[in-house]
């Protein structure tokens, strides 16, 4: 990559104040409300309040889905990012836009449009129901499914872009070399994304961790089996703003380590 | 195992047909500017690049042959490709590299590792053992490419410009290391080379290609004394013109110039070493069937001498001492005659 030498500012003259009174807004925009977080967290009692069991309950549930969740993404999202990246087929440009549709949906519509599917009287649901007797809505399933849903193109994209940044040449070295299309995945082209593929599962853990609405519309709020963390601070706000904003720290820490965790990664494996 | 190609692939503008013959033991050079379709070449012999007609038959096995349908994978035609920007895998150690083929082949994990150590040691890379390729050289990572495509014993061995891109203190020894191997190489060895010196070294037969179209083969002694296109002429380090031999006497370009060489007849090729020419600020008096006036284009350094470009009717390269450049007082833009002293001119039929 080319990086750009810095311009003398006495050349160019002064930065137009008008650019910098906005950008100075936009920087407060996203920085104030995390200030008022810091501020009035009830730092005395912040052990106390995250020790409390309902709350424990709720980051245990939010850790395991969430880990699940990038787990399904990792198994189902990379095939998916090769089959993008590396296999010509027709409708591949309309797949890779349908992938990303998540990714700006509304987390609340995907959650309206995962009943229309797993509901009792949904399309896969009926069927689901009538011959096995299970119903997916409502449950800690229904949760990992939610989260899943939004994750999912987090991982794809990033994935996707590791694979397009790293040489194909070498899928046909290994294929000189009489390693098969299997093996030439396993051995070459998975351990020459692997960066991209880790930073991809630490953002769809990441997007799992902080869903809320799909999880809420689909899943429900029932403390224990799909309360997670988000929900539980929707919650707890209208009765005790101060335990919410105790767990709301918490997930800010979580934030903050996932982007510490990226750095510069997670723009390298989104950035094509 | 003789190898009996008929190379025809084609995409968009670009189209190749070419034939390509050897026998074992054998090493066949590629020579030709970009774009002429030499790495195409390569990459059909391994199977990466499709056919669109002809065939091509490595010994009994037929390997492709699309009239028939026939179509024998990279992964299974035993071929050992070395890339002109090494392409060892970066994630794996250069034992692992080396043990890639074998393993993939069908030797266990621990038989294709022992291969490859055994090579390592008898080529005296067993010091990278361990290194990964970013610590290596780039002389160094070629070599442990060479290894990794002989390891796998190939029937072909598919060089593309091993010597490119390789600074020139490490050429020496590279090139060195790569006469060894591939003259102890039993198979049939195709090398693509922009360098003159590696296809007169190592060939056994020069194959020049320009366009996707041969223009010249034969052995590289021949190609290197007669070329037939500006480029080879280029690389030999040699002036080629085209003109019409009649009684003796060879006209050049305007018809108002010749050299007297050779009793051919017809259109024919001229080339000389631009050794062979001096330059006068007068005309000369002597065999004045051999002179010709021109321009100085440009004068560079060139080994002990000084190489003039001559521009004009019939432009030649000529090298001529510092001294005689300077007794001639010549400079960029100068006008000058030229004279190529004839003995030294050969002519062959175009």
């Amino acid at each position: 990559m080319r990086t750009h030498e810095r311009v003398d500012g006495a050349a160019t003259g002064r930065a137009p104040w008008v650019l910098v009174v906005f950008a100075l807004v936009a920087a407060s925009m996203l920085l104030l409300p995390l200030l008022g977080l810091l501020l009035r967290a009830p730092w005395s009692t912040l052990t106390t309040q995250l020790r409390e069991p309902d709350v424990l309950d709720a980051l245990r549930l939010s850790v395991v889905t969430a880990s699940i969740t990038a787990l399904i993404c990792l198994v189902v999202g990379v095939p998916l990012a090769w089959l993008l990246a590396r296999v010509d087929f027709t409708g591949r440009q309309l797949l890779r836009a349908l992938v990303t549709v998540p990714l700006v949906l509304p987390p609340v519509v995907g959650g309206v449009a995962l009943l229309t599917v797993f509901s009792r009287n949904g399309l896969v649901g009926q069927w689901l129901d009538d011959a096995t007797g299970i119903t997916i809505p409502f449950t800690t399933t229904a949760v990992v499914m939610a989260q899943t849903f939004v994750a999912l193109p987090f991982l794809v994209l990033s994935v996707e872009g590791a694979l397009r940044s790293s040489d194909p040449r070498f899928d046909e070295v290994a294929a000189t070399f009489g390693a098969s299309r299997q093996a030439t995945f396993w051995q070459v082209t998975i351990p020459l994304a692997a960066p991209g593929i880790i930073s991809g599962a630490v953002l769809a853990w990441a997007r799992a961790l902080g869903e809320f609405g799909a999880t809420v519309t689909f899943a429900g709020n029932v403390p224990g089996v799909t309360q997670t963390l988000p929900l539980k601070v929707y919650r707890t706000f209208q009765s005790d703003p101060e335990a919410a904003l105790a767990i709301s720290l918490l997930l800010l820490a979580v934030s903050v380590a996932v982007l510490a965790a990226l750095r510069e990664r997670w723009l390298s494996g989104l950035a094509r | 195992m003789t190898l009996d190609g008929h190379l025809i692939a084609g995409r968009g503008a670009f189209d190749l047909d070419c034939t390509l013959n050897a026998v074992p033991g054998s090493v066949v050079a590629l020579l030709g500017p970009n774009g002429a379709g030499k790495t195409t070449v390569l990459r059909a012999l391994a199977g990466l690049t499709p056919l669109s007609a002809g065939h091509l038959r490595l010994g009994e096995r037929l390997l492709e042959d699309p009239r028939q349908q026939v179509r024998v994978t990279a992964q299974e035609r035993r071929v050992g490709m070395v890339f002109q920007d090494r392409l060892l895998f970066p994630h794996l150690n250069v034992l692992d590299n080396v043990a890639f083929g074998p393993h993939h082949r069908g030797a266990s994990r621990r038989a294709s590792r022992r291969t490859a150590r055994e090579w390592l040691e008898r080529t005296g890379l067993v010091e990278f053992t361990s290194r990964r390729p970013h610590q290596l050289s780039g002389g160094q990572q070629q070599r442990v490419a060479i290894i990794r495509a002989l390891a796998t014993a190939p029937d072909l061995l598919l060089l593309d410009e091993p010597l490119a891109a390789i600074d020139a203190a490490a050429v020496v020894e590279l090139r060195r290391f790569l006469r060894q191997h591939v003259s102890d190489f039993p198979g049939i060895t195709v090398l693509v080379t922009h360098q003159s010196v590696d296809a007169l070294v190592l060939a056994d037969q020069v194959l020049v290609l320009d366009a996707g179209r041969t223009v010249q083969s034969g052995s590289p002694v021949e190609v290197a004394r007669r070329p037939r296109t500006r480029h080879v002429a280029a690389l030999m380090g040699l002036n080629l013109l085209r003109g019409q031999a009649e009684g003796g006497v060879i006209h050049l370009g305007e018809g108002h110039l010749a050299v007297g060489a050779g009793h051919a007849a017809g259109e024919v090729l001229v080339s000389f070493s631009p050794s062979a020419v001096t330059l006068h600020s007068h005309r000369p008096d002597s065999s004045a069937r051999n002179t010709w006036p021109g321009r100085i284009d440009g004068i560079a350094p060139h080994g002990d001498a000084v190489r003039v470009h001559v521009s004009g009717p019939v432009p030649v390269l000529a090298d001529v001492t510092p001294q005689a450049l300077t007794a001639l007082s010549l400079a960029e833009g100068d006008s000058v005659w030229v004279a190529v002293k004839a003995v030294e001119v050969s002519v062959y039929p175009a």
